[in-house]
């Protein structure tokens, strides 16, 4: 296992945890934009609520120029990726230079989308395949478990609560919450047993009770 | 190398996609940007380097074996070949590091050495940097994008190979170390160099540590892990200036560095790359002593020239200097990247008047040398060749043995009427093409 400080810990958690959120943005803004191509072009009011962002958009135009864009807007893509960033390029050292690459490149993605409109969701995607190689490149070229595991818990972690934030189907939480107990189980960082005895069984009934989850799994690990 | 020249944008690219970035203040923002890289190499012949590096080696080992007298004996002062009252006015003279030998003895382990060579081909050494010379990183990960691009140009050039270079360094530091990590101490993210530092670490597989991922206890220094227990580390390679490295010792109010840091060096607990109180050999004052010390500590003639360079400290070189104010260049002795550096005849009248009242006030504060007109590079501009000024930063590295990295970062002046080539002032960098064999 490498050396690791609290801090540089702290940064392959919420490395994790940011790409986990950047790519859930991108992809339910791709779902959006294409509803409101010909559709209404309110929904993403729909948007705003269902992530639970604050509506600050004037307008369609306004919300598809500024939530993918706005560096000012601790919301939009661009600062999760940001975010994400600042975590990862303190940690080249362990991550490698070929893996930082492809976050490297995920923000190049956004800024040529960014330029030309009619390329937004092209950019996005591309956005989506580096931010995919990145996950790739982790598996495959960087050694230490550790790393892998930190970063993968911060990503499951997001990525429940973000299940727990849209309610999600059980069956959707339940998926998500036997991910993140296998990777708790194979992380060195300490976490509670007695919250994860009581998540599990509130994410078995029929009638989850979101909110309450949703607090208990911020408490699970502080990093 | 025509093959090569094709790949410019190619090769830019790839250096973006890697990050190869270098950050600036702007009105106290801190901006990074990437660092313009030309594909067209400076080149140097096998049997013109073997001439440099011997020179080189016998400057940074004259510079060694003066920072060692200057922090024990200063025989050099006792015989009067360098002045007290000159030398011991160094801002970066430090009089808590009198005393103090560091590990194995050597207290410039990775010299950086600006070069200049002028149009009739002669190099001469424009600045020696023994503090923190930043810049291997760049034609390091440069070379090995343009083999990407081109492999059939390096198929046909037969060149010593440059990425080598953390590998120079990670010996380097295991020959000092003392027992323990090898560390590269960086002030953080937001430092000009940062990606050479993250870079550096991820090359030589030393980790990458900020002052508060250590901790001095019972005058050891740790590496402090997430989950309490503490690891020795044995070298620091620190990328923190000497002001910063040691609130308990200098700037009080540092906060990138590590309290205790420099009595854990005193007591030979650990290794610090370069050690404290270099300053006192790279002040652009102590330069003009360099052939001096030569003479004095080696007993052999310089094999590298200093540009001609006068000291207003002494009063016939004051005299010089006015005389021809406006054919040389001034410097300021305690700035460094290209700030400080006027040229006489490009001052006003009310400024050059300020200005030698100035160097009449505070002679230690400046040098006067003769221009230098470098030999110009040819740089790729929109697919044109154009003429500009160039430098070459050559690494020296001291461990058991004094080694020259085979190659270097050549800057160079994106400005057609500039000398300035400092990548801080907008310069760009090149790689530097060592011939591996001799021409037949």
């Amino acid at each position: 296992m490498g050396i690791f400080s609290s801090e540089k810990i702290s940064n392959l958690y919420w490395l994790g945890r940011y790409l986990d959120r950047t790519q859930s943005a991108l992809k339910l803004f791709m779902d959006y934009f294409d509803l409101m191509i010909d559709g209404d072009k309110n929904t993403y009011r729909t948007f705003c609520q269902t992530t639970g962002i604050p509506d600050v958009y004037a307008d369609k135009a306004d919300f598809i120029h500024q939530y993918p864009f706005d560096t000012t807007n601790p919301h939009s893509v661009i600062s999760n990726v940001n975010r994400a960033f600042d975590n990862a390029v303190v940690m080249r050292d362990t991550l490698g230079s070929d893996t930082l690459a492809y976050l490297q490149m995920v923000l190049y993605d956004l800024r040529s989308a960014e330029s030309n409109e009619e390329r937004l969701m092209i950019g996005m995607q591309n956005a989506i395949d580096h931010l995919l190689a990145f996950w790739g490149c982790l598996d495959d070229m960087v050694d230490d478990e550790a790393t892998r595991n930190t970063i993968k818990l911060g990503k499951q972690v997001e990525h429940l609560e973000l299940d727990l934030r849209l309610k999600r189907p059980r069956s959707c939480l339940q998926r998500d919450y036997k991910r993140l107990e296998n990777r708790l189980l194979h992380s060195f960082l300490p976490y509670d047993q007695a919250l994860i005895d009581t998540i599990e069984p509130m994410l078995l009934q029929d009638s989850v009770d979101h909110e309450n989850a949703l607090m208990l799994l911020h408490q699970l690990l502080v990093v | 190398m025509d093959g090569l020249f094709k790949h410019q944008a190619e090769v830019n690219t790839l250096l973006a996609r890697y990050g190869v970035r270098f950050g600036i203040y702007q009105d106290k923002k801190f901006i990074e940007q990437l660092f313009p890289f030309d594909v067209i190499p400076r080149t140097i012949a096998h049997d013109e380097f073997a001439q440099l590096e011997r020179g080189l080696i016998q400057r940074v080992t004259a510079l060694n074996l003066f920072l060692a007298d200057m922090y024990s004996d200063k025989r050099i002062v006792r015989e009067g070949i360098v002045p007290e009252e000159f030398v011991f006015s160094s801002s970066g003279y430090l009089p808590q590091c009198d005393g103090v030998l560091p590990a194995q003895g050597i207290y410039s382990h990775i010299s950086g050495i600006d070069l200049v060579q002028s149009e009739d081909g002669t190099w001469y050494v424009l600045e020696d940097n023994l503090r923190i010379p930043s810049g291997a990183s760049y034609p390091m990960i440069a070379r090995e994008l343009c083999r990407r691009c081109s492999p059939s140009t390096f198929n046909h050039n037969q060149l010593a190979d440059n990425r080598d270079y953390a590998k120079l360094l990670q010996v380097t530091m295991h020959q000092v170390n003392r027992g323990g990590l090898n560390v590269i101490l960086t002030p953080g993210r937001y430092n000009a160099a940062y990606f050479e530092h993250s870079y550096l670490a991820e090359n030589t597989e030393a980790l990458l540590a900020t002052g508060n991922d250590l901790i001095v206890e019972n005058d050891t220094l740790y590496y402090k892990e997430y989950n309490g227990k503490k690891r020795q580390v044995g070298a620091v390679y620190r990328r923190i200036s000497d002001d910063y490295l040691d609130p308990l010792i200098f700037s009080s109010d540092s906060l990138i560095g590590v309290p205790g840091i420099f009595q854990a060096y005193k007591k030979g607990n650990v290794a610090l790359l370069n050690a404290p109180g270099n300053g006192i050999a790279d002040d652009k004052g102590t330069y003009y002593f360099v052939p001096r010390m030569i003479h004095f500590y080696l007993n052999e003639e310089p094999i590298l020239q200093n540009a001609p360079t006068y000291l207003p400290f002494y009063p016939q070189d004051m005299r010089y200097i006015l005389a021809h104010f406006d054919d040389l260049v001034l410097k300021d002795v305690a700035e460094a990247g290209g700030y400080g550096v006027v040229f006489g005849r490009s001052m006003s009248k009310e400024r050059k008047e300020a200005f030698i009242q100035l160097l009449k006030n505070e002679p230690r504060r400046f040098i006067g040398q003769e221009i230098i007109y470098f030999r110009d590079l040819d740089i790729l501009d929109n697919e044109q060749r154009l003429p500009r000024k160039a430098d070459l930063r050559a690494f020296v590295l001291t461990g058991k043995t004094v080694q020259v990295w085979k190659s270097g970062l050549t800057r160079f002046s994106r400005d057609q009427e500039s000398f300035i080539v400092n990548s801080s002032q907008g310069g760009g960098f090149k790689d530097t093409w060592v011939y591996s064999q001799a021409k037949k």
